[in-house]
């Protein structure tokens, strides 16, 4: 074999096996790459109350209620399947609203999840206000944007 | 020792007569030369353009509104940051098994771009984030990703320089940006595979974009232009490093012939 | 006036939205600058070093044939 065949050959299996490599590590660490669980695992999972994680989901409509006295937001958490009551106290997202992804920080203690902080998330669609009336007025709307509550 | 330094050379003599005809140094400026102009009017036409569109003629997101305007220097950046590191591997990997100058080249003068656009995707994330997401910064799989990206850059940059015997930097810098392509997957992946903050693709992927047309037009106008920005740049890089490398080989080859190794004039 | 500042405001995320336009633009024009100086330093030193008297007859024949 010609030297610079070898040297290719050498590049092309050192990556195949630095890929196969990467990809069982990703695989074993997989548990912490996640950024958050869905309430299904947590309520399933045997979580510690003074482990702190992270649940994320939709939030359910018409389940956000604002206690005035103590500034405590009250809302549940639904991955369409399960959902959690999710206390918090302090300043929302702009993007927070009902039927909107959510990832909230916090320990799980007795069925409650106590958010210490509670972060926005959005899905990949972009379109204008007026688009997105037309859709859900012609009924074509995805499913996302209007969880219908599942317990 | 000094016929590795001044490989560049033999390698020129060689290249002409052997290998791929943009292997030479020579050929391959003209060639870039001969694109530079077209690449810097199709930037300037299309930022022009995209900028028009991106804060004037677009709509407000139904959700983001106006912070949707972020998407359009935000997105071109994240790609590009990808697309040179792309760049970047292939070509350190040619570098390395055709032991082409030129790629090497290419390489160099591709990495401070690709560093800038990783930059540029990570602050403009981040002031997307706060009044989005809530957060500047969080430790979830693309975001981390994409800050390992930036790091594999620096590294790329940095060890080219260290060594005083530049071959050897070149050499080590090539492995590292050729190990670091890895990363590109899993960025891309990173938001199927698991669960993140940062929502999935929106223009790249299976179903066709989930972006309005009028949002879709100023991301792609801003596209255009990053990617001709990139290549204009290249050019005046690549031209750049192929001087440098001249240089060197012709002071190495003066203090050799003098044989005063303290004469630097 | 009003109209002007209204767009500037952008709803009230101006701030981060032209925080984000501003830093693009110092970054890639920032790039633009170094790398034209960059290579009118090389081309200026690369022709310094032909011109040069140590440069020798030989070494100027075979640079010549390069380019």
């Amino acid at each position: 074999m010609k030297r610079k065949n070898k040297r290719l050959s050498f590049v092309f299996l050192t990556l195949l096996a630095l890929a196969a490599a990467a990809g069982l590590i990703l695989a074993a660490f997989e548990d912490n790459i996640v950024f958050f669980h869905s309430p299904t695992e947590i309520v399933k999972k045997n979580i510690r109350p003074e482990q702190r994680l992270r649940v994320g989901g939709l939030v359910e409509e018409g389940t956000v209620k604002q206690s005035g006295q103590n500034a405590i937001t009250s809302f549940r958490v639904t991955d369409l399947t399960t959902s959690l009551t999710v206390n918090f106290k302090g300043i929302l997202p702009d993007l927070f609203r009902e039927g909107q992804g959510v990832v909230a920080e916090g320990h799980y203690r007795n069925g409650v999840f106590e958010a210490k902080e509670v972060l926005a998330k959005h899905d990949e669609t972009y379109m204008p206000k007026e688009v997105a009336d037309a859709l859900k007025k012609s009924g074509k709307w995805k499913v996302e944007a209007s969880t219908k509550p599942s317990d | 020792m000094l016929s590795q330094a001044i490989k560049p050379h033999a390698m020129q003599v060689k290249g002409s007569a052997k290998m791929h005809r943009f292997a030479n140094p020579t050929r391959f400026l003209r060639l870039v030369s001969a694109i530079k102009p077209w690449a810097t009017g199709v930037c300037l036409l299309t930022f022009a353009a995209g900028l028009y569109f991106a804060l004037f003629a677009s709509p407000p997101d139904y959700q983001q509104r106006e912070t949707v305007r972020i998407m359009y220097v935000h997105v071109p950046a994240a790609w590009m940051a990808m697309f040179c590191y792309a760049a970047l591997a292939a070509a350190s990997a040619s570098a390395l098994i055709w032991r082409h100058l030129v790629a090497d080249m290419v390489a160099r003068a591709t990495a401070p771009i690709g560093a800038a656009f990783t930059l540029l995707a990570l602050a403009t994330g981040s002031l997307w984030g706060k009044p989005m997401w809530g957060t500047w910064w969080v430790w979830d799989a693309r975001l981390t990703s994409v800050l390992i990206l930036f790091f594999l850059y620096l590294g790329y940059i940095v060890l080219n320089g260290a060594f005083d015997d530049a071959s050897r930097g070149a050499r080590a810098a090539s492995i590292l940006a050729v190990v670091g392509a890895i990363n590109i997957p899993i960025i891309k992946f990173s938001v199927d595979w698991w669960n993140t903050l940062h929502q999935p693709a929106s223009v790249v992927k299976l179903d066709g974009p989930a972006i309005h047309m009028s949002m879709l037009t100023p991301l792609l106008l801003m596209a255009i232009a990053y990617t001709s920005f990139y290549i204009w740049i290249l050019a005046i890089r690549v031209r750049a490093e192929i001087n440098t490398s001249k240089i060197r080989a012709l002071q190495i080859r003066r203090v050799t012939a003098s044989d005063v190794p303290w004469n630097d004039s | 006036m009003e109209r002007l500042l209204n767009f500037l405001d952008l709803d009230g995320y101006g701030q981060f939205i032209w925080a984000a336009y501003g830093l693009t633009a110092f970054v890639l024009i920032g790039l633009a600058v170094q790398s034209l100086r960059f290579q009118a330093r090389t081309d200026a030193e690369l022709e310094a070093l032909h011109a040069s008297p140590e440069t020798t007859k030989v070494e100027r024949a075979s640079n010549e044939a390069k380019e």
